[in-house]
Formats: C-alpha cells, sequence, structure tokens
C-alpha cells in the first residue's frame, strides 16, 4: 500500500507541475501567462535572446540573427553578447511559433511545416511536414493553439480571396485536417488582408480571427471598412459569427499574426483583449479593446489604452488586472530606427497607466518597431530596452510593482526578440 | 588635397609633353613575305623593348611611326620562324622581312614576339589580358576563361546560363562594366553576357581592374572587360559544333566576305546554346512518407532549360576614303530560361521562367586624319528594343521528385499570378576623338550618352503598378597619354564627368523598393578622375601604378529590379571609390626558348556607398543596396612559363580583404560589424593551368594540345563571421575544380577537334550559398576555319 502511494503522489506532482509548465509555456501564444500564483520556474526554463547583425531581423530585413540562451536575467549575470557564441538562426527567421522546448515555422525557402529547437549552439530539426493541400509562405499566416497538441495555422491563399487553414498535430506535425473557410470577403473588398490575427480562447473554446478586406490587392488597397471580427467553431472550422467592429479601423498587427509580436492576450476570467488602431490624420491612435467572455463583438465603451500618442504595438497580461504594453509616440517617431517606443503598466480596469520606470526614472524611449523584447515569467516581466544610452533588461515585479534593472546586453547588435523556453 | 595633387601631376605631365614635342619622328615600312614570295598578312612587327607594333596588311605590307633612334625589330607568325632585324631609323626607311617556314629552331637567336595581351599586360593600368585565340578551339565559356584569371572570382548560381557574379579585385560584379570592341555589351540586349556570346569572334579579352580607361565611356568602378572581337580583312569562315553532357548543345558560326569591286565587307555572326541542366543535384532533401523525414538524395534537375540566340550581319565599307570604318549592324538576341530554384536550392520551381528578346540597330564610324592630320574619329549610334517576359502563373509546390501539388499561391513571390513584362528601350550613343601629336602623346575625348527606359507592366497581377522608369547617364572622359624615354616610361592621366538622370514613376513595393523617397526626376552630376603609370628599369624589372576616383551610377537591373528574384531599389545612390594600384611585373628570359613572366599586385579600394546585392533570406529575394563603405586591400600575384611554342603554364593567387567600415547603426549607435571581413565573398582563391602542345602529330601542320587546369577558393561565411558560435554558421564551402582537355588540329588550325572534362573528380561545387554547381561533365566540339 506504501509502494503504492509514492508513485501515485509522484504522478499527482508531475501532472501539477505539468500543467503549470505548459499554462506558462503558452507565453506567445494565446492563453494567459506569467499571473501571480504560478510555480517557480526557475531552473525548469532559459531565456533565448534574438539578436540581429547589420540590421534588424523583423519584417523581412536581415538574415544575421544570432539566439543566445541564458539561464538568467538578473543584474549579476555577465553582460550578454553574441561574439562567438549564440546560434545562427537562418534559414530561420524571428517571426517564431513557440511552446514548450519548441520553435515551429515555415521557413524561408521551404515549402514545409518545421518543429525544432535550439541546444547545445545548434538547430535540431525535430520533425517536418511537407505541404499537403494548403500551401503557406515564410511569415504571411497566423496561428493558435487549440489545445497542447493541435497547433492551427491561417492565411489568405495566393489571391488573397480565401483564407485557408491547416490543422498539425504539433508532437509528430502531421497534417489533421485541411480546409478553407466558409467566410465570404467582406463587402466592397476584392482580398482579404495577407494574414489577419487569429487567437484561441480556451475559456470558452471558440476561435476569434481579426482581419478585413481592401477593395485591391497590393499597397495601393484600402480598406473598405472597420476590421472584422469573425468566431469560429475550431472542431469544424463553421464561423459562427462575423461582424464589422464599430471602434477601431485595424489591427495592430495585420501582416505576420503573432508570429513575433503579440498583440492579443487575456485576462484570467477569459476576456479578450485586442491591440487595434485608428488613423486620425497622421496620428495612428492606438486602442485597447476587449470582448468580454462569451460574446462575439467587442465591449462597446471599453478603451484600457485611452488617449493613445501612438500606435499600440503590444500587449502582455502581468495578472492581477495589469499588462504590459509596448507603444509609439508619434511625435518621437522620425522612422523605423529612432527612438520613440515606451513600456507602459496598463491598469485594464480603469485604463490608467504609468511608463515603465526604475529607482524613480522613467525608462527612455527604445528603438525597434518590430520587436518583442518582453516576457512574463513567475510574477514578473522581463522587459528588454534599447535606448539611446543602454541595451539591457528590467524586471518589473508584478505583486510590488518595483522595476530593478536586469543584465546588460551588448551594443552594436538589433535586439530584436526574448522568449522563454523549457530546458 | 587630392585634387591638387592630381592638378599637380596633370601639370607636370603636360610639362613633360610639351619638351618632347621636339623630338622628330621617322616612318619605318616594308613588307613581310615567306620564303616562297607570298605576302604574309595579319604577321606581327613588334619594337622590341618598347610597346610599338603594327601587323601586316593582305600585301604583307606595314607601316610605323616612329621617334628617331636605333631598334630591334621582329617579324613573327604562327607557323613562320620570327625573325629580328636592327634598324636605325631617321627619316623614312625600309625594311623587308622574308619568314622561313618553322622547321629548326634558332639556335644563335631568340627572337621573343609579344602578344597584344602581353602588351596590355605590360602598360601603365593593371589590366589581365587573355587571348582567346589559341583556346577558341576547346573553350565552351567565357567565364570558364575569365575565372582562371588573378583577382577575378566568376560566382555562378549553376550550369550553362545561369546567372553569374563577376568580380574583380573584390568589387561586386554589377560594378564591373563589358565591353566589346568598345562598346556597352548591353546594346545587344540586357541577356547577352560573357556566358552566351559565341566564342569564335573573340580575339583577346582586356580586364581593367579598379582603373578603367576614359575611352571605355564607363562608370565602372571596380573594373571593365572589354572583349576585342578578330579583325580579319580577308574572307572566312568559322564554324564550331559543340555536344556537351546534360544534353548542351553549342553551334557558333562567324564569318566575313568582301565584296572585291565595291569593297563592301558581310559580317554573319549566329551563335546558338542550349543545355538542358539536367545534371545531378547531390543530396537534395526529398520527402519519405515512409519515415516521415525528408531524406538526403541524389535527384536530376528537371526545369532548367536553357536557349540563347544571338544573330548578328554587319555591313560595310573599310579602307575608304571618307571612312576607315563604316559599318551597319543589326543584331537579334533571344534567351528563354526556365527557373530551377530560388536564391537558394531548397526552393524548387517546376514551371516559373524568364525570356528575353532584344533587337538591336547601329552604326559607327571610323575616320582617321579626321578634319585634322593626326585625329580620329569614332563615333557609334545605336537602339536597342530590350524586352523580358517573367512568367510565374504555376499555382504549384514543386520538390525535387518533380512532383507537385496544387497550391495556393505562385512559386516565385508566393503572392497571386504574374506575367511580368520589361520593355527596356536603350539609347546609345558613343563618340570617340583621339588626337596623336607624336608618337609619344595623344589625347582622347569620349562622350557616352545611354538612356535606358524601364516599361513594366503586368498582364495577370491586378496588383502591379504599371510604371514607365527612365534612367538616363551621359559619361564624358578626356585622357592625355605620354609614352618617354624611349617608351621605358608610360604616362596616362585622365578626368571623367558622370550625369545621371532619374525619373522614376514606380511606387509598388515602396517600403522595399524606396520609390516614395526618389519619385519624379532627379539629375546628379559627379566627377571622377585617375593617372597610371608604368616605368620599365630593364626587361625583369618594371614598376607600375595607377589611380582613379571613381564612380559608377547605379545600373537599371539594381535600380529597378529584374522582375523575379531581384527587387527594385530606386533610392540606390551612385558609388564612389578611390581606386589604388601598384605593381611589379617583368619578363626573364632564363635560357634559349624559355620566358618567364612575373607579376605582382598590391590594391586598395576606398568604397563609399558601395552598392552591394543582399539576399532577402527570408523572402527568397535580393536587392541591391547601398552599404556605407567598404574598404578593400588584396594583393594577387601571377607566374606565366613558356617554352617555345609547346608549353604554357600559369598559377595565380589573389587574397582580398573587404572591410565594413559602417560605424554607426540606423538607431546611431555604434555598428558591430564595423571593421569586420564583408561576408558572403571568396577572399582567398587561385588557379593554375599547364597547356602542352605537340606539333606535326601524325600529319604535317597538325598539333595536338594537352591542357589542364586546377581552381581553387578557400571556403568562406554566408554571414558576419564573428556572431554566433562557428559550428552553427553557415559557410560556403572551399572549391577544388580540375578540367582537362585535349585539342588536335589539322591543316594548321582548319579543321580541330576537342574533347574537354570539367571537374574531372566530380566534386561538389558551391558559389553561392547552396546552390550546386554541376558536377562531372564532358564537352566535345568541332571547329572549321576555313579562309
Amino acid at each position: 500500500m506504501k509502494k503504492m502511494k509514492v508513485p501515485f503522489m509522484s504522478f499527482l506532482k508531475t501532472s501539477v507541475f505539468a500543467t503549470a509548465l505548459f499554462s506558462f509555456v503558452a507565453c506567445s501564444n494565446d492563453t494567459p501567462n506569467g499571473g501571480s500564483g504560478e510555480p517557480d520556474l526557475t531552473g525548469k526554463v532559459h531565456f533565448d535572446i534574438f539578436m540581429s547583425v547589420g540590421e534588424h531581423g523583423g519584417m523581412g530585413g536581415g538574415e544575421n540573427t544570432i539566439v543566445k540562451s541564458v539561464e538568467s536575467l538578473t543584474a549579476d549575470q555577465p553582460m550578454i553578447d553574441i561574439q562567438g557564441s549564440g546560434v545562427e538562426l537562418n534559414p530561420y527567421t524571428i517571426e517564431l511559433i513557440s511552446k514548450g522546448k519548441y520553435y515551429y515555422q515555415v521557413p524561408s525557402k521551404q515549402t514545409r511545416f518545421t518543429k525544432f529547437q535550439i541546444v547545445n549552439n545548434k538547430i535540431e530539426i525535430v520533425q517536418e511536414q511537407p505541404f499537403v493541400v494548403n500551401s503557406y509562405t515564410e511569415r504571411k499566416y497566423t496561428h493558435a493553439w487549440l489545445d497542447d497538441k493541435t497547433l492551427l495555422v491561417m492565411a489568405a491563399n495566393g489571391d488573397a480571396d480565401k483564407i485557408i487553414w491547416t490543422k498539425l498535430n504539433a508532437e509528430d506535425m502531421s497534417i489533421l485536417s485541411e480546409g478553407t473557410l466558409n467566410l465570404p470577403l467582406p463587402a466592397g473588398a476584392a482580398v482579404f488582408t495577407t494574414t489577419g490575427i487569429l487567437t484561441y480562447n480556451e475559456k470558452v473554446g471558440k476561435l476569434f480571427y481579426f482581419y478585413y478586406g481592401k477593395d485591391k490587392a497590393g499597397r495601393k488597397g484600402v480598406a473598405t471598412s472597420n476590421f472584422l471580427t469573425a468566431v469560429i467553431n475550431p472542431s469544424d472550422m463553421k464561423v459562427e459569427s462575423n461582424k464589422v467592429n464599430a471602434l477601431a479601423a485595424e489591427m495592430a498587427g495585420s501582416s505576420y499574426g503573432q508570429l513575433l509580436q503579440e498583440c492579443v492576450t487575456y485576462d484570467e476570467e477569459g476576456n479578450l483583449y485586442l491591440a487595434a488602431f485608428t488613423k486620425k490624420g497622421e496620428l495612428e491612435e492606438g486602442c485597447l479593446l476587449r470582448i468580454n467572455k462569451g460574446e462575439s463583438d467587442f465591449y462597446a465603451s471599453y478603451n484600457g489604452y485611452p488617449n493613445a500618442d501612438g500606435k499600440l504595438c503590444t500587449v502582455q497580461y502581468l495578472g492581477n488586472g495589469k499588462a504590459l504594453t509596448y507603444a509609439r509616440n508619434q511625435s518621437a517617431d522620425a522612422g523605423r530606427n529612432t527612438y520613440s517606443l515606451y513600456y507602459s503598466i496598463v491598469d485594464l480596469k480603469t485604463g490608467k497607466r504609468s511608463r515603465l520606470a526604475c529607482d524613480g526614472k522613467e525608462v527612455g524611449y527604445s528603438s525597434g518597431r518590430f520587436s518583442q523584447r518582453s516576457v512574463v515569467l513567475n510574477g514578473k516581466a522581463y522587459i528588454g530596452v534599447n535606448t539611446e544610452t543602454s541595451t539591457c533588461i528590467y524586471i518589473y515585479d508584478v505583486a510590488t510593482g518595483v522595476t530593478e534593472k536586469g543584465a546588460d546586453i551588448a551594443q552594436g547588435y538589433y535586439f530584436d526578440a526574448l522568449r522563454v523556453v523549457e530546458n | 588635397m587630392k585634387h591638387l595633387t592630381f592638378v599637380f601631376i596633370f601639370f607636370l605631365a603636360v610639362f613633360g609633353f610639351s619638351d618632347a614635342l621636339a623630338q622628330g619622328l621617322a616612318i619605318l615600312s616594308g613588307k613581310i613575305t615567306s620564303s616562297d614570295g607570298h605576302p604574309v598578312a595579319q604577321a606581327s612587327l613588334a619594337i622590341e623593348g618598347t610597346s610599338y607594333g603594327t601587323y601586316s596588311n593582305d600585301n604583307g605590307s606595314y607601316r610605323l611611326e616612329l621617334p628617331e633612334g636605333t631598334y630591334t625589330v621582329v617579324a613573327s607568325f604562327i607557323g613562320y620562324e620570327s625573325q629580328k632585324k636592327s634598324v636605325r631609323l631617321t627619316g623614312k626607311k625600309m625594311v623587308d622581312f622574308i619568314l622561313k617556314e618553322e622547321t629548326v629552331a634558332l639556335k644563335d637567336v631568340e627572337v621573343y614576339a609579344k602578344s597584344k595581351s602581353q602588351k596590355l599586360r605590360e602598360g601603365a593600368f593593371a589590366v589581365n589580358a587573355l587571348d582567346v585565340k589559341p583556346v577558341v578551339n576547346s573553350l565552351s565559356n567565357l567565364n570558364e576563361l575569365v575565372n582562371r584569371t588573378s583577382g577575378v572570382k566568376v560566382r555562378q548560381e549553376g550550369g550553362v546560363g545561369s546567372d553569374y557574379d563577376l568580380s574583380i579585385n573584390g568589387m561586386s560584379g554589377n560594378s564591373v562594366r563589358y565591353f566589346i570592341d568598345g562598346v556597352p555589351l548591353e546594346t545587344k540586349g540586357s541577356e547577352v553576357s560573357l556566358a552566351n556570346l559565341p566564342v569564335n569572334i573573340i580575339d583577346h579579352i582586356e580586364m581593367y581592374k579598379g582603373v578603367v580607361p576614359a575611352y571605355l565611356g564607363s562608370d565602372a568602378l571596380g573594373g571593365a572587360i572589354n572583349i576585342v572581337t578578330k579583325k580579319e580583312k580577308k574572307n572566312y569562315l568559322d564554324m564550331s559544333y559543340g555536344i556537351g553532357s546534360f544534353h548542351t548543345h553549342k553551334a557558333d558560326l562567324n564569318a566575313q566576305i568582301v565584296f572585291p569591286k565595291s569593297g563592301v565587307i558581310v559580317r554573319p555572326t549566329v551563335g546558338v546554346n542550349y543545355s538542358k541542366n539536367d545534371y545531378t543535384m547531390k543530396g537534395v532533401e526529398v520527402w519519405d512518407e515512409s519515415v516521415r523525414k525528408y531524406v538526403p538524395s541524389n535527384r536530376k534537375r528537371f526545369h532548367d532549360d536553357y536557349f540563347s540566340l544571338l544573330a548578328q550581319v554587319e555591313v560595310g565599307v573599310t579602307g575608304k576614303p571618307w571612312a576607315d570604318d563604316f559599318f551597319v549592324t543589326a543584331s537579334y538576341s533571344k534567351v528563354d530560361k526556365e527557373l530551377q530554384t530560388g536564391s537558394i536550392q531548397t526552393k524548387v520551381y517546376g514551371m516559373a521562367e524568364r525570356n528575353g528578346s532584344a533587337y538591336n540597330v547601329s552604326a559607327q564610324y571610323r575616320k582617321k586624319d579626321f578634319l585634322l592630320k593626326g585625329l580620329q574619329m569614332h563615333s557609334m549610334l545605336s537602339y536597342t528594343w530590350d524586352y523580358s517576359l517573367t512568367v510565374d502563373t504555376a499555382y504549384r509546390v514543386y520538390d525535387w521528385n518533380g512532383d507537385y501539388i496544387e497550391s495556393s499561391r505562385n512559386e516565385i513571390t508566393g503572392r497571386e499570378r504574374s506575367l511580368r513584362h520589361y520593355k527596356r528601350p536603350t539609347t546609345m550613343f558613343r563618340s570617340n576623338w583621339d588626337y596623336r601629336f607624336n608618337p609619344q602623346h595623344a589625347v582622347n575625348l569620349n562622350y557616352l550618352v545611354n538612356r535606358t527606359g524601364n516599361d513594366r507592366y503586368d498582364e495577370v497581377d491586378s496588383s502591379f503598378e504599371p510604371s514607365n522608369d527612365v534612367v538616363c547617364k551621359h559619361i564624358v572622359g578626356l585622357s592625355y597619354h605620354q609614352q618617354l624615354w624611349q617608351d621605358k616610361m608610360e604616362n596616362t592621366f585622365f578626368v571623367k564627368d558622370y550625369v545621371n538622370h532619374l525619373n522614376i514613376r514606380q511606387t509598388d513595393l515602396y517600403w522595399q523598393t524606396g520609390s516614395d523617397k526618389v519619385k519624379g526626376e532627379s539629375t546628379g552630376n559627379y566627377w571622377g578622375y585617375g593617372a597610371g603609370t608604368r616605368v620599365s628599369f630593364w626587361e625583369p624589372l618594371a614598376l607600375k601604378a595607377s589611380f582613379e576616383h571613381s564612380v559608377r551610377l547605379p545600373l537599371a537591373r539594381e535600380l529597378l529590379g529584374n522582375g523575379s528574384t531581384i527587387y527594385a531599389n530606386t533610392a540606390l545612390n551612385p558609388e564612389k571609390s578611390d581606386n589604388v594600384n601598384l605593381g611589379v611585373f617583368g619578363t626573364w628570359h632564363p635560357g634559349a626558348g624559355h620566358v618567364l613572366y612575373y607579376e605582382v599586385n598590391g590594391f586598395m579600394r576606398f568604397v563609399d556607398d558601395y552598392i552591394q546585392a543582399v539576399v532577402a533570406e527570408k523572402e527568397g529575394m535580393m536587392q541591391y543596396q547601398n552599404v556605407p563603405a567598404v574598404h578593400i586591400k588584396g594583393l594577387e600575384g601571377e607566374v606565366r612559363y613558356s617554352w617555345k611554342r609547346n608549353l604554357q603554364c600559369m598559377a595565380n593567387v589573389s587574397w582580398q580583404d573587404a572591410r565594413d567600415q559602417r560605424k554607426y547603426k540606423e538607431d546611431g549607435k555604434l555598428s558591430a560589424t564595423y571593421l569586420n571581413r564583408v561576408p558572403n565573398r571568396p577572399w582567398l582563391f587561385g588557379a593554375a593551368e599547364v597547356n602542352y602542345t605537340f606539333h606535326d602529330v601524325c600529319r604535317k601542320n597538325s598539333s595536338l594540345r594537352l591542357e589542364t587546369s586546377y581552381q581553387w577558393v578557400h571556403w568562406y561565411y554566408l554571414t558576419w563571421e564573428a556572431y554566433g558560435a562557428k559550428e552553427s554558421k553557415a559557410q560556403i564551402p572551399a572549391q577544388h575544380v580540375v578540367n582537362a582537355g585535349v585539342t588536335y588540329s589539322l591543316e594548321n588550325g582548319r579543321y580541330n577537334l576537342s574533347v574537354s572534362c570539367d571537374n574531372i573528380f566530380d566534386r561538389l561545387v558551391y558559389d553561392h550559398y547552396k546552390l550546386q554547381k554541376p558536377g562531372r561533365s564532358f564537352f566535345l566540339k568541332f571547329r572549321v576555319f576555313l579562309n
């Protein structure tokens, strides 16, 4: 009897830990992460820092991204540098899907899905799967995790008049099913936007797909309406609801889903938050919209990021009703590489926000519009900045609201992304 | 300061020139005949120890203007023993030569005549010169030959007709300009290149490194390649046909018909290349469903057919009172090219292709003593209808098995179907005025205007915005050339003015092409200048140095893309460079019949706004971009040895080190790449070749030539070498390629048969990252030359 108890308890503990770990690892995906009450994952995970040499790795620029894996980002760590160390990411790009130990991608110049991991200074391909029916191109797709093993990939086709989808078994990368969404083009539209944003609300068991139509293909095409929200049943991929929103023109990102930047997040209750914007004159005015749990459209009177001074680029839920945002002050912006972006802690209930500050001083503006340099782990947010004077990590404690400086990162590179990966 | 120094040197030179004007001139003339009394046409007449020389005409007569003095005159012609005479020259003097058929080697007197190529090598400029005539019987591709010369690297993407990138002294292939007889090669059409030009028409190739003569009317930054065609005065017919591995066929026809009564000359030329390029790709990934893995496998290329045609006819006259040369030329070129891969071989295409065609009409006129004695005018007017089409209409995804699935997007760009048309009409006018005060001093004025349109539209892609851009450039070059101290010193000084006029109307992909920043019309004016000098102390030792502040205006292809794999970048700036060459060379005759030539050159290139092809790794596309600055330094050495007419050996090695000079990133912070070696370019490579010719094998006047060559390239990184763990970094592996061939010729080269084998050891060869070149291949060529 005694002998029977030990394995049972061990199994129970392992199960609890595994559950906690999976919920954390989805930090770059569609489930809440990092809130208080999660187990201490120290030692179970590491950080992957994506740094590009010569030019930014985002938006198709640069082919020289190095991934440096580090155990800790605290201030007592040596300066993080990629000279002679780290893994060259080629042919993969920083626009990745990550979960657990693994990365997933449609690699550039390849007609397949690839699952790989970075270990011992090299990239190890775990499993690949060639396209069978639907085909995708690098960066131009959006994704959602239906459960820990099921990855859904979705994109507009080449003519951009249909939305295609593929469900993959993330363990062996086999294709579970494929199809075309029964989603008509918006009224007056000739094409869909390239990818849109797909997210899965596990609390309600529905997929939400944010997209819009354009009157013609190409960069000269004009959106025919505010963006739309399609609610999809993940089991049969039927569109159950399809509505034009009345609050904002576009989602924060429409080119490559959430492969790099997180613009959708959830609170503990299952309310969905989406970073969006509306162009008002020259100003791209950001906003943070909410779909309450169980609803199919945005809550009309809610804006979690009022009076924005520019576009809201990313949002991540911190727990306790707070979120971390990365936004642009457009008045300080003079191009892709100017210092105009800043982090804020936002109270999602009141919309009040405060600039990220350390030792009583606001952290300066960063450059890097197409970057995702923050993760939430163990009740802390690890926030990478690239200000005019330094490139480093700040660590924000969600419970206390205190920010301390973390590790320094060597200058000379473009600090593009920070991800947490299971060891 | 640089400008002042240049002006100072220029005036010094002019001073030297005026001093030398006082020297007297003499005329040497005569006739060269064979021992049976027949005139020997095209015999070479060289003044030993100088670069003076000429050729005999159809009657065997020659005429040469020289400063008064005592000279050693050497007459030579293939198949005859050379003859050497010492001549004291004052006023007019006639000296005849009777050449004996070469049966016995001279024992007491050794005569060494220098070829045109050798004379060029020994000029003031840093130049490689290649004699094509001796190898034309076996040669199938000019790039092969060029690639073996020092400081030059040709990086091919695949087999016959594949795109290639030629660099000289580390400068990007597109900063090198191509000419045919001094006229930009692009007049023949944008698809005509070293890779498909008929080799039989070529006499020799001049490759200028860093410093380019002003008369070429070029805005080349890294150098220029001038292809000099054969100039025969007799009727002849030159035909060849070659067949090779991978279903390769090549046929060239080149002839000249002279109508004696009217003096009209007709020169038809046809060159055809075809290859399926179905060579085996080794270790490419093929999906094996049974193990659910991509398995390395060998597969043949299945969509890489290449066809090119160049047909040309020249009609004109020579030696008329009103024109030394007047020719009207019409040509047609066509290239059909299937595309097998994207910019790396994991992206497999099965339907995409690129087709091009061009019509050209041109006229050229040359007259010596035009308007005044000593002034030669040579002008050319050309119009080219250049058209290309990129077909990317298949919604398919191919694999290396040649299988495909129906896809939801096209092959190249992953967007909607595309039939992209490019019309690039090119108008060119060149006028060259050369005034020779005397044999020591000459000035040359060259003007070139080149207007290229770029009319683009797409038949099926509704998102494509048609446009019609225009690039127009004017280049004026003025040079002064002097030869002093009985040709022991040679100096050249030049200035060039470049005017670039752009009219950019395209706006699609503006975030990628920058067309929103450079819209409408703009004109830029840029100056270049340079000088070159050569001092010969004695035959085994001579020094040369040259300098040019050069400007290169972007090519239409760089600015406007190629419609398939290269994005436009309309915001490209001209690139500028200060190029310095310093060399030592000499010829040594260690024993009877032995000639050893050596050359060592050091060079530096201080480049700003360098135009570099950057692989957009994520897109399978490329784009030319301005890199703020790159400094290149290098060293190269070449040794040539020959023994009589039998043995020729050559070996060279080149080292070049390109370092990034961009100190700050776009965000104003220090850049990690500052002073790092620029990646993805060969930096250490070499070549060697040995040829041995047996004469009178089996039959009189026959020859058997055995040749072998070896090329080596050190491996190099695809990306910046200092960052990331070495074991994780992508590399382009080292190359060791050995080629060999044998050629048998009958009746002094009238009938020739050659067999060659490239890459004998079937090594895996890459010039570009993951773009495999062919393995072992054979080529059989039959050539007839009748005159």
